[in-house]
């Protein structure tokens, strides 16, 4: 019962995202499967800024105060667009190869739901603070800062509350139906990859480089085996989100679009510390780009996402709660400097976890077309962020690539994987000319994927 | 050169397509066995599985105390602090890994409850209430 709960709420929070998306007529010119991927992240920061909200003004999370809201916003959006369900989209016309691809993906997809509901939660973080701090603002109803300051947590707290708003929906804490959501994430990343990269490059391209996304073994890990729970997936999401919404921006030069990419930096930030420096990032391309085409009335937009962050950080110093830095002091020395560069090599080549993306997007850095424009911003937010972690290991205390650099790395997985596409579109691969094909059944056959 | 580069970086994305329906067929092999490992378990044996014997215990140790009370728990299990705060919220614990440590806490009768895991002895001013196979839970008098 509490699964089929979890999967309506997930439901619920993406018609909230889309409603919001279709009601102040954002990402116009975009398909409806792209909106809809998109819904579910807007919705997740949606809800979880009602429970803040509601906390701050010591209103009680009871589902009644928290769902009537959301009811009455549907209920009108639907009102307003009574033809909503009649349009339903088109299905595409596909060939066989398609169906196959089509075919590996939904059985990832559905390889990672059955692993997240066959086991309780196994990964020593996800119970150990993710889930036991969602329950501790579940049990107590609000976000009690004598708590977090007893148990020192001092991390965003986006997947906490998304966490506690669906065991408030089911009215219980159930550990682990909860995973549910870690599979929601998962299958809405592979979604957003698809939309986007179909939308640009073709629908067969989409499918196949979905599927390498979807069939990485740590990628599946983290929707739904072992490591389900975590705030990582969400994160990695979350940022593709915001990445994707960064290159329609550069395009298009839509208000509207840098509004809820501004929204996402918000929800990037807030998930785990290390958005942070994802939306610095990010935000910094943007800054260019608003500088360069001199639509400085942008720039009061972009500055949405730092409004909650600067709430957050003076209600935790108000409030007495440790910073992240309190308890990672700075610490170095040349083994800690030694041990980060091998740690993080060493994972960036374990094709158990990984397959080959890293081994071909490091090669992909070596092509031209990998730094002009999109591929230079992609890289831009790739590198900087790996760079970053690997600063942050030598530095600080607490922190090596042995205990986190597998999770890390699936922050930025979607955003290197369409750079490596990108490379793949724009770089021109000459099959005959590379390795000699003369076999012309064989080349159409490549060349229908690859160049 | 350019050649090279971009040579190596097709061979790589050939061997990775490869890889990958590899993959999706070894999930594929390895979806029957997992399904008959776990699906025919009961939760708590399933949670038996995933943290270890400790789980028992602090289950035992839910079931025999009142909620929102103090306990002082002895184990040697490295789950035991995490994972006993994880189960037994909001109970309050305090978790002690040696006897001496053990007794001086439990002589400031700050406590409602003592739970000993894979070890026995007499606590002053605590009786025991309930045992089980791993551990013994004494209540304050």
């Amino acid at each position: 019962m509490n699964v089929i709960l979890v999967f309506l709420s997930i439901v619920f929070i993406t018609v909230i995202g889309y409603s919001f998306i279709n009601f102040f007529k954002i990402l116009n010119g975009f398909d409806k499967l792209l909106r809809l991927s998109y819904s579910f992240g807007l919705g997740i920061i949606f809800v979880s800024f009602q429970l803040y909200c509601y906390s701050r003004l010591n209103i009680v999370w009871t589902s009644a105060d928290i769902l009537t809201p959301w009811v009455i916003f549907i209920l009108i959006h639907i009102i307003k667009n009574r033809n909503l369900l009649t349009k339903l989209p088109k299905w595409p016309r596909l060939k066989k190869v398609d169906y196959l691809l089509l075919f590996f993906i939904a059985f990832c997809t559905f390889y990672a739901v059955f692993e997240a509901l066959i086991r309780p939660p196994v990964a020593w973080d996800s119970w150990a603070a993710w889930l036991f701090q969602s329950k501790m603002f579940f049990l107590g109803n609000n976000i009690d800062p004598s708590l977090l300051r007893h148990y020192n947590f001092y991390y965003p707290i986006l997947y906490y509350l998304l966490n506690s708003f669906v065991f408030i929906i089911i009215g219980n804490f159930d550990d682990t139906s909860i995973l549910l959501i870690s599979s929601a994430f998962y299958f809405f990343t592979l979604l957003l990859f698809f939309g986007f990269t179909s939308r640009r490059y073709g629908i067969r391209k989409g499918l196949f480089f979905t599927f390498l996304l979807a069939a990485l073994q740590n990628l599946i890990r983290h929707g739904g085996r072992m490591e389900a729970g975590l705030a990582d997936l969400p994160l990695g999401y979350l940022a593709f989100c915001s990445t994707t919404l960064l290159l329609d921006y550069i395009d298009n030069k839509g208000v509207k679009t840098l509004t809820l990419m501004s929204i996402f930096l918000a929800g990037t930030a807030l998930t785990k510390s290390e958005g942070l420096p994802f939306a610095l990032v990010i935000s910094a391309i943007a800054i260019y780009y608003i500088f360069k085409n001199k639509l400085f009335s942008h720039f009061i937009y972009l500055l949405i996402w730092v409004v909650p962050i600067v709430d957050w950080e003076a209600y935790k110093r108000s409030n007495g709660i440790m910073s992240y830095f309190s308890g990672h002091y700075f610490v170095t020395s040349w083994i800690k400097f030694s041990d980060s560069l091998l740690g993080t090599l060493k994972e960036l080549i374990n094709i158990k976890s990984w397959n080959l993306i890293w081994f071909s997007y490091f090669v992909s850095l070596m092509l031209k077309k990998s730094w002009t424009k999109y591929g230079l911003i992609l890289n831009v937010i790739v590198l900087s962020q790996l760079i970053f972690y690997i600063v942050t290991y030598i530095f600080t205390a607490g922190n090596s690539p042995e205990s986190s650099i597998e999770r890390l790395l699936i922050h930025i997985v979607p955003i290197a994987m369409l750079e490596i596409m990108f490379v793949i579109n724009y770089e021109k691969f000459n099959l005959g000319k590379l390795f000699g094909f003369k076999n012309r059944k064989i080349m159409k056959f490549i060349a229908d994927y690859v160049s | 050169m350019n050649k090279v580069k971009k040579q190596i970086f097709l061979l790589l994305i050939f061997f990775w397509i490869i890889l990958s329906i590899f993959d999706v067929f070894y999930n594929l092999i390895k979806f029957f066995p997992e399904a008959r490992q776990w699906i025919f378990l009961s939760d708590s044996q399933k949670r038996v599985l995933v943290y270890g014997p400790i789980y028992n215990f602090l289950s035992f140790v839910d079931k025999y105390t009142n909620p929102n009370t103090s306990i002082l728990i002895y184990s040697k299990d490295d789950k035991a602090y995490y994972l006993g705060r994880y189960m037994l919220y909001p109970k309050n614990i305090t978790v002690v890994v040696n006897t001496q440590q053990l007794i001086k806490e439990a002589s400031n009768r700050k406590f409602n409850y003592v739970a000993l895991n894979d070890y026995s002895t007499k606590l002053v001013d605590y009786k025991a209430i309930a045992t089980v196979s791993s551990g013994i839970l004494y209540k304050k008098l």
